[in-house]
């Protein structure tokens, strides 16, 4: 049947098709036919509803409509919720059934569309059918939840905790707990979701399990947990490990590697055991390897550790090396400054024993600043770890040496400057004096904390003061230098030992850390300028070829280094001559024999050391370099009552340092009269021609231009007598009354050591020299 | 002024008595020995050239040393020379000059002062001669830092040096590192603690 809709179309076509045959013929021509507009249909998905879970429903979309009459067709989605059946979805009343939803779950909405089509157009419209759970339906099981595991004291109140055990249906949960495991506990209420018990007294842990049952009374499910109760300690101990950070050389010493840290444990130290209020609570040391430990510490309380830069140890062996600020309270003696420690966080003690509060001594260096922005904690550390390493060196040969108490002084403002002032930190050198050690620490100039060498070379000097001996006149000196013999012999012993404790041969004194300031010295294999007793690494490789085990050229064998202490502690350190190589070479040809005596000639010769008759006295020794002025012999014999003629000069000294090689010339001197004093003269001979030189401009009246002799009477290294009157071309005095003994003279021209001199003051002069009764 | 024989010989007297141990002093026992104020080994530095230099810094084994001094007196706002003297035992190699002062506010270098300066060695020379003038802008102990470089065959190796520069009457300023305490037993302490 054709419908209304269809038959209108048909109508207007016709229409059309008479207008188009008549073409168009003026104004007479009559209208075309008006065609009605088709009005778009009315969709009407019907209210929407609230249902219960498992109910039969129905959609409504009959209040759809079209205002042409025309016949609508339906068509229905479901667009949100579970998805359900529709009975029909193209009729106007579709039913369906309501899902089963759970408590836990709702509101549950379904949506539907309805689109309606008049034949021509669509209109659609929505509708939500909210279903409700009321209990209709399956069960849904609950999950039980017990509480996570706990760790208890003895005798504390305990909570079980049941409350995120959870029904999906919403359904109210009971709640059985049980113990399955345990001694026997009685809880306050086994139906409670929380119920609490009292841990048991024990001496030992004693794990508890409880099960949870939990039930909607429908299903029901369980769960454990897990109490372990401890004794109540009344006290716990405090362990850990203290580390400091120590910043390697990059190659060839040029400056500090801060990407190249060696943690190192720190050694030794003072530990202490602070509270929150700063009270020391109990005090330790560490051991070697950086652990510390204290016993008996109250439980529950904020607690810090404190670690003091001090090595101190009583009885035997014993020592006291602290390091301290000499810039601060510098009204106050040099041993009464700030000593340095470190105090790391505050922690918890707890209820249990603590063993890993371990801690680090930090540089304070900033790679990517490449500066130091924080605090430099690690540098007192090195500095004692270095000295530590020479301490342990010396106690390899005495197990029970006893080290005199040594203060090393380090500041970030101890700058490298000359005059020296260490109140101000002016120190124009690292170096030791017997009251103590002082390091560079100034980031702008020179820092010494990371370089171990000089900081043990510099304690080779303290080792010299407290067990040895030495003779040296100090001074500046260069690697490659011609120096005074009791200067080499010390600075070379001291460089030496820094090898040996470090069992590494490579010298490193780094510049401003940052950069690539430095320098290295080969403590192996440094040849530079001539090879003597009056070169220091001349010294330093003889000993160290003696001591280490690496063969190279002469070096063949290993003495270790018990021999060598031996000698420096003993014939050494009692010499009636100078501390020279000569001293020390000659009572080690008489400590070794065998294989080790020959290892030392060998060393021995390689620096021009005459064999095999090698004296205190350097008797016999030829001299060194070829063509030097005013060397031999090293020690003149002189009898009492006798003179002669002997010459300095300053050849080996181009600064006017004053303790280079022909400036002080050594006598030895053996008198027999059981005791009487001496007059003893250096009178210059020839008198030295007068200089040209115009004043000194800062103070004319200085004397500048004349010879000025000093003389320094030694009794087995003892000085017994020094004269040093400034008389012009002479020096001569009356010694206090000597017993009959050997003695030793250095005598020098102090001209050649003086800032005032004239320029054109003559580079050597003679003295006729005379010691009588 | 210092009188530097006498500092030299205690020095030398100084470091005698310091190596006699009790041991040597009981042997000695009817001879006195010179006992003598303990003095630092301050290293003098004593050039036989027309400069009398003031200071000298020189690192043990170190293979050089800085020396200076300071012509005239310095004031603020005026010019001052510093004559340097830089001494080796590298052998003819050349020296890089670089001079840095890290408190701008204390002094300044004159435009017509380079702040760098390369100097090639001398035959038969082993020292280099320069000389630097700055400008302090305020009183106290002022700091030159001088940093000399040698172009070694085996690379660059460098030591930095400070001149120190008195203006008036003032002192060094001093850093402040780390916190002054008192511990349990009165001693003071200097508390640094790792951030």
């Amino acid at each position: 049947m054709m419908s209304a809709k269809t038959l209108q179309l048909i109508s207007l076509m016709a229409s059309g098709l008479v207008v188009a045959a008549c073409g168009s013929s003026g104004s007479d021509t009559p209208a075309p036919p008006v065609t009605p507009a088709n009005a778009t249909p009315v969709a009407n998905a019907g209210p929407n509803q609230s249902v219960d879970e498992l109910s039969a429903n129905s959609l409504d979309g009959s209040a759809s409509s079209d205002a042409d009459g025309d016949t609508l067709t339906y068509s229905w989605t479901q667009t949100a919720g579970p998805t359900v059946t529709l009975s029909d979805n193209t009729v106007a009343t579709p039913t369906f059934d309501a899902p089963d939803v759970l408590a836990t779950a709702t509101p549950v909405v379904l949506t539907f569309q309805l689109t309606v089509n008049d034949g021509l157009v669509n209109a659609s419209n929505a509708v939500d059918v909210t279903v409700n759970d009321v209990g209709l339906g399956a069960n849904s099981p609950p999950t039980a939840s017990a509480g996570p595991d706990q760790a208890v004291l003895e005798l504390v109140t305990v909570t079980l905790d049941g409350t995120a055990s959870a029904d999906p249906d919403g359904t109210a949960l009971t709640y059985a707990w049980t113990e399955t495991s345990g001694t026997g506990i009685t809880l306050s209420d086994s139906t409670a979701a929380q119920p609490t018990f009292t841990s048991p007294d024990v001496t030992t842990p004693v794990n508890l399990t409880f099960e949870l049952s939990v039930s909607d009374s429908v299903d029901s499910a369980t769960d454990t947990v897990s109490i372990t109760v401890s004794e109540t300690q009344s006290s716990v101990a405090v362990a850990g490990t203290l580390s400091l950070e120590f910043a390697l050389p990059n190659a060839n010493c040029r400056g500090l590697n801060f990407n190249n840290l060696d943690v190192r444990p720190i050694r030794a130290v003072t530990v202490q055991l602070l509270d929150n209020t700063g009270a020391v609570l109990d005090t330790t040391v560490s051991g070697d390897d950086g652990s510390y430990s204290f016993a008996d510490v109250d439980p529950l309380i904020d607690v810090r550790i404190r670690v003091r830069a001090e090595l101190i140890r009583g009885g035997s062996p014993s020592w006291d090396v602290e390091v301290r600020d000499n810039t601060s309270n510098t009204g106050v003696p040099l041993t009464s400054r700030p000593l340095y420690v470190t105090d790391f966080p505050l922690f918890n003690t707890g209820s249990t024993d603590i063993a890993d509060a371990d801690f680090t001594a930090t540089t304070g260096w900033d790679t990517g600043a490449n500066a130091y922005t924080g605090t430099r904690a690690a540098a007192p550390f090195a500095i004692l770890d270095a000295v530590y390493d020479g301490m342990l060196l010396v106690l390899s040969a005495d197990a029970n040496a006893a080290f005199g108490p040594l203060d090393a002084y380090w500041s970030v403002n101890n700058t490298l400057t000359s005059p020296t002032n260490v109140d101000a930190g002016e120190l124009s050198s690292t170096f030791y004096t017997n009251d103590g050690l002082y390091m560079l620490g100034d980031a702008n100039t020179d820092t010494e904390e990371f370089d171990d060498h000089v900081s043990i070379h510099e304690w080779g000097h303290y080792f010299e003061d407290n067990f040895s001996r030495s003779d040296s006149i100090g001074g500046p000196h260069s690697i490659g230098g011609t120096i005074d013999a009791r200067l080499a012999f010390g600075e070379g012993w001291a460089t030496a030992l820094a090898a040996m404790a470090l069992d590494e041969p490579q010298y490193c004194d780094t510049g401003v850390p940052g950069t690539t300031g430095g320098f290295g010295i080969d403590t192996e294999g440094e040849n530079r300028g001539p090879q003597g007793y009056y070169n220091e690494m001349s010294v330093a490789t003889l000993i160290y070829d003696l001591f280490d085990t690496n063969n190279d050229g002469a070096d063949n064998g290993s003495i270790g280094f018990d021999p060598i202490f031996s000698v420096m502690t003993g014939p050494q350190r009692t010499t009636e001559a100078f501390t020279t190589l000569f001293s020390f070479a000659t009572a080690m040809r008489n400590e070794v024999s065998g294989a080790d005596l020959t290892l030392l000639d060998a060393l021995l010769a390689a620096e021009n050391v005459t064999l095999p008759n090698v004296t205190i006295y350097a008797d016999n020794q030829t001299t060194f370099p070829a063509g030097a002025r005013d060397v031999d012999p090293v020690y003149t014999t002189l009898v009492p009552g006798s003179t002669v003629n002997i010459c300095t000069n300053s050849d080996f000294d181009s600064g006017r340092d004053g303790n280079k090689l022909s400036q002080h010339r050594y006598f030895k001197v053996t008198t027999t009269l059981p005791s009487s004093t001496y007059t003893i003269t250096a009178q210059a001979n020839p008198i030295p021609p007068a200089t040209t030189d115009a004043p000194d401009p800062n103070d004319p009246t200085l004397p500048r231009d004349r010879s000025d002799p000093d003389i320094f009477l030694y009794r087995d290294g003892g000085l017994v007598g020094l004269f040093n009157s400034g008389d012009d071309d002479v020096e001569t005095d009356v010694t206090q009354a000597l017993p009959a003994d050997t003695y030793v003279i250095a005598l020098q021209e102090w001209r050649f050591a003086d800032d005032d001199a004239s320029s054109d003051y003559p580079d050597q002069v003679c003295f006729d020299f005379s010691m009588t009764p | 002024m210092i009188n530097l024989k006498s500092l030299t010989a205690t020095l030398i007297a100084t470091l005698m008595v310091a190596a006699c141990g009790s041991e040597q002093a009981q042997q000695v026992a009817e001879v006195e020995e010179v006992k003598l104020e303990k003095k630092a080994p301050e290293v003098s530095f004593k050039p036989s050239d027309e400069a009398v230099y003031e200071g000298t810094v020189a690192k043990p084994g170190a293979p050089y040393s800085i020396s200076y001094r300071i012509v005239g007196t310095a004031v603020v706002g005026s010019p001052v020379t510093v004559d340097l003297k830089v001494q080796s035992t590298l052998g003819p190699v050349p020296l890089l000059l670089a001079y840095r002062i890290n408190d701008a506010s204390s002094m300044m270098l004159p435009e017509s002062q380079p702040a760098d300066v390369r100097m090639e060695a001398v035959a038969n020379e082993d020292s280099f001669r320069q000389q630097v003038t700055v400008i302090p802008q305020r009183e106290g102990r002022l700091y030159l830092n001088v940093s000399a470089t040698f172009e070694t065959a085996d690379g660059t190796m460098s030591t930095v040096t400070a001149i120190p520069v008195q203006v008036g009457s003032g002192t060094r300023e001093l850093q402040e590192h780390g916190e002054l305490d008192v511990d349990e037993n009165g001693e003071t302490i200097r508390v640094l603690s790792p951030e």
